[in-house]
């Protein structure tokens, strides 16, 4: 029996060809809506992770400048001549003192005496020293390993360019030219033989030196590494090409077109080597201590250095901050009064009132090097940033730390739809018409890895974190803790910070092609006369890297006149105007009111345009 | 004599015509309520990571301003066109040429650089209710509120009256839109190195 509804057999198939249609955009809308979600996933896993990763850094730069900071407070005070453990084990009555005699076979042997138990001392101090510099090396790295477990147990997967940087960095630090080159870094710092440890802690940390299996590193942090190149351009050239090819700023300009920022970049010179003699000068400065999570320490033998920690009230306010350590400790400046027994001629010398050698000028302390300073000193615009935070600084927190956590990655979007190749998928079929040309480009341009923007659309975030300390004084005020220049234990707190309010420097181990772009692609460039030779003066891996981040046709759009002209026209192009009219309404002219350059740097005016300033990176 | 088999009976044709009406209505009526709905649900994704990153700015000590922009910033993907500035017109290249093919993508990038340092305003749809086409009507907007309590830093991104821009099944089923609300808290880590 028919019902109405029933249809005959020709007539099947009109709903079911809507559906399939209803299905297939439900299908794509389902598609985006698992893609956003995993890029939204990935995104909070990777910021989650860097937070964790930077604060665990900071914390082991905290623990190892501690360390460090108690090992000074041990050669500062009484703990190695008197400690039952630790000390020589005399007692500080007749330690390093001399019996003046009239019988100068007694005085001399007395002499030698004390001088047998200064040396002790001093080795005794050296040893710590020694340590320290142990630390300086060992700490950071324990602290960039363990950062990269926090970071991996927030979901951040090894990372290669992180790890090749790794790699790389241990083949230079087995380099003889490089890291193994005395003039460059002294090979034995302070008793420690450094180098085969260092690259040894690194290869522990990469886990292995083939790249293909080195799965150590999930995050990655900028590195100023001995040898690291820096380029100028000899004779200078007008713009300073050089300076601009090196901001990834400029390339993203070129990139997008964005003709108001490349300004001063339009109207110059590109005829012949336009880009000049890039000349490399490497990067000399031997830290003492690794070049990961640097500490910034250096040391110094000077008694100055702890008369002013010492009279400051520096070394009592370290001393007290441990309850009781006072009542056990005597600083070694009470005990010893800065007068030798013995003058430089060798008789007694008379207004030495306790006898006693002084030890305080033949100690080495870790102290902090310049990188540490003042916001005042370090260019950091205080004025600019109680803008752009919530209140100003705390007494004392106001310094550029030596000992910064950044890290920083790139993770790739793993999309469902990029995974499959969907759009490269629809490579071609768009035919001639004007809708299948857009969807050729579109598709094109999906699946090419010419142009960076498209093909690396990674997630990428960063974090900076460090320790806060600070001491106090005998003018009962808070200073910075490195004001006492010795490093002492006075480090008590881990905190992320702006990244844009204090910057590391060196290279970001996690981007390679822009690594291999700077430190091989523009000094390849500096020799050659044609920008097309650079393949042949360049290891035909690194090439073909740079080309595919697209960096080269980049530059090659720079020098494309037509495209400049293009650029020049636009902001000379008129943005506003209005035809001018006489009493008579005839049309008598125009007049141009502003130009596209003119409205380069447009805020609104308006109620929802807000404040204006504010750092590149918002967090 | 032989059966064309598409044609169908005289008095029969209208009442096809009805069916294939209804049905194409209830199921295109099923299909827009449902991309309204992952519409909804894409919002809220970027509604929660927007609020998430607003509040990771406030807690390493950013004003309100700054906070609300980096939440702003990181809610674009689910606030409608680009108002300000057109891509054609100031501040912005208008050579999308064949030439040299430039990404959008690429150059929205850029221009939200520049907006986070102050250099250049931008504004999506979505954020004060400003469409990008003058024949459609927007009225969603994205708010960012900020709060503290104990060591903790909160922020609620919303955007208010959030729907598909000026469509009937917006108007059908949601009215004016709804709310998507995001809220996120984190650690205040400013207070080790910022005055309370």
């Amino acid at each position: 029996m028919k019902t109405p509804f029933r249809r005959k057999r020709h007539e099947r198939g009109q709903v079911l060809l809507l559906a399939v249609v209803a299905i297939v955009i439900l299908t794509a809308a389902i598609l985006v809506f698992f893609d956003v979600q995993r890029i939204m996933r990935g995104k909070i896993k990777v910021m989650s992770g860097i937070d964790a990763a930077a604060l665990t850094g900071a914390s082991w730069q905290k623990n190892s400048l501690n360390l460090i900071g108690e090992l000074n407070l041990v050669k500062a005070c009484d703990v190695l001549v008197s400690d039952s453990i630790y000390g020589i084990g005399r007692t500080n009555d007749n330690f390093m003192q001399i019996t003046p005699s009239s019988d100068p076979a007694v005085l001399a042997a007395s002499i030698a005496a004390a001088r047998r138990e200064l040396a002790q001392l001093k080795t005794a101090a050296d040893m710590l020293t020694e340590m320290q510099v142990r630390i300086a090396f060992v700490g950071p790295l324990i602290g960039f390993g363990a950062a990269q477990q926090a970071a991996k147990n927030n979901g951040i997967p090894h990372n290669e360019d992180c790890n090749r940087f790794m790699i790389d960095l241990y083949n230079n630090i087995n380099d003889m030219d490089i890291y193994g080159n005395e003039d460059l870094a002294p090979q034995n710092y302070y008793g420690y033989e450094w180098r085969l440890p260092y690259a040894a802690m690194i290869q522990e940390i990469v886990g292995s030196l083939d790249p293909n299996s080195a799965t150590g590193v999930a995050v990655g942090t900028s590195v100023e590494y001995i040898g690291m190149p820096r380029l100028y351009t000899d004779p200078p050239t007008r713009p300073n090409f050089v300076a601009y090819l090196q901001m990834e700023t400029v390339l993203d300009a070129i990139a997008a077109n964005d003709w108001c920022l490349l300004q001063a970049l339009l109207d110059a010179d590109y005829s012949g080597k336009w880009w000049g003699n890039i000349k490399i000068n490497p990067n000399k400065k031997f830290l003492g201590g690794s070049e990961i999570l640097p500490l910034h320490t250096t040391y110094t033998t000077d008694q100055q250095v702890y008369d002013f920690a010492d009279q400051a009230g520096y070394l009592d306010d370290a001393i007290q901050r441990k309850e009781g350590r006072a009542d056990q400790i005597v600083k070694l400046g009470t005990l010893y009064n800065s007068q030798d027994p013995v003058t430089a001629g060798g008789s007694v010398n008379g207004s030495d009132t306790d006898m006693k050698f002084n030890p305080l000028p033949s100690i080495t302390w870790a102290v902090f090097d310049d990188n540490w300073s003042s916001y005042d000193n370090s260019n950091i615009s205080k004025d600019d940033w109680s803008q752009y935070l919530r209140s100003s600084f705390r007494e004392g927190a106001d310094y550029y730390s030596g000992a910064l956590s950044y890290f920083s990655v790139r993770v790739p979007n793993k999309t469902l739809s990029s995974r499959y190749n969907l759009f490269s998928g629809f490579k071609g079929i768009g035919g001639s018409s004007s809708i299948g040309r857009t969807i050729n480009t579109f598709a094109n341009s999906a699946d090419s890895s010419k142009l960076i923007w498209l093909a690396n659309r990674n997630i990428r975030f960063n974090a900076t974190a460090k320790a806060y300390g600070s001491l106090k004084a005998t003018d009962g005020k808070v200073h910075f803790p490195f004001a006492a220049r010795v490093v002492l234990p006075v480090f008590d707190k881990v905190a992320l910070i702006p990244v844009a309010l204090e910057r590391s420097y060196g290279l970001s181990m996690e981007d390679r092609a822009w690594i291999i772009y700077l430190t091989k692609y523009l000094p390849a460039l500096g020799t050659v006369d044609n920008i097309d030779d650079v393949k042949n003066a360049m290891d035909p891996e690194h090439y073909k890297l740079i080309e595919d981040a697209g960096y080269i046709s980049l530059i090659k759009r720079l020098t494309d006149s037509v495209w400049r002209a293009q650029g020049i026209a636009w902001l000379n192009a008129e943005a506003t105007g209005r035809d001018l009219y006489d009493s008579m309404g005839n049309y008598i002219g125009h007049e141009t009111l502003s130009l596209n350059r003119d409205h380069c740097l447009d805020w609104s005016s308006g109620g929802s345009g807000g404040y204006r300033t504010g750092p590149g990176e918002l967090h | 004599m032989p059966v064309i088999p598409r044609r169908v009976r005289r008095h029969e044709r209208g009442a096809a015509m009805v069916e294939a009406l209804l049905s194409m209505f209830v199921i295109f009526l099923v299909l827009f309520g449902m991309l309204q709905v992952f519409y909804f649900f894409t919002g809220q994704l970027f509604t929660d990571y927007a609020s998430i990153r607003g509040a990771r700015s406030r807690a390493v000590g950013f004003r309100d301003y700054l906070t609300d922009r980096e939440l702003r910033v990181n809610a674009i993907g689910a606030s409608g066109l680009l108002v300000e500035p057109q891509l054609n017109s100031s501040g912005v290249s208008d050579s999308f040429s064949d030439r040299y093919p430039t990404s959008q993508v690429s150059t929205e990038m850029l221009l939200i650089s520049r907006y986070m340092v102050g250099a250049r305003w931008i504004e999506y749809e979505y954020w004060f209710g400003r469409s990008a086409d003058q024949n459609r009507q927007v009225n969603t907007t994205l708010n960012c509120g900020i709060s503290s309590s104990m060591n903790m830093v909160n922020v609620t991104g919303t955007f208010n009256n959030y729907a598909f821009p000026d469509t009937s099944t917006k108007r059908l089923f949601f009215g004016d839109g709804i709310n998507l609300t995001g809220t996120a808290s984190l650690s205040d880590q400013a207070q080790v190195y910022l005055e309370d």
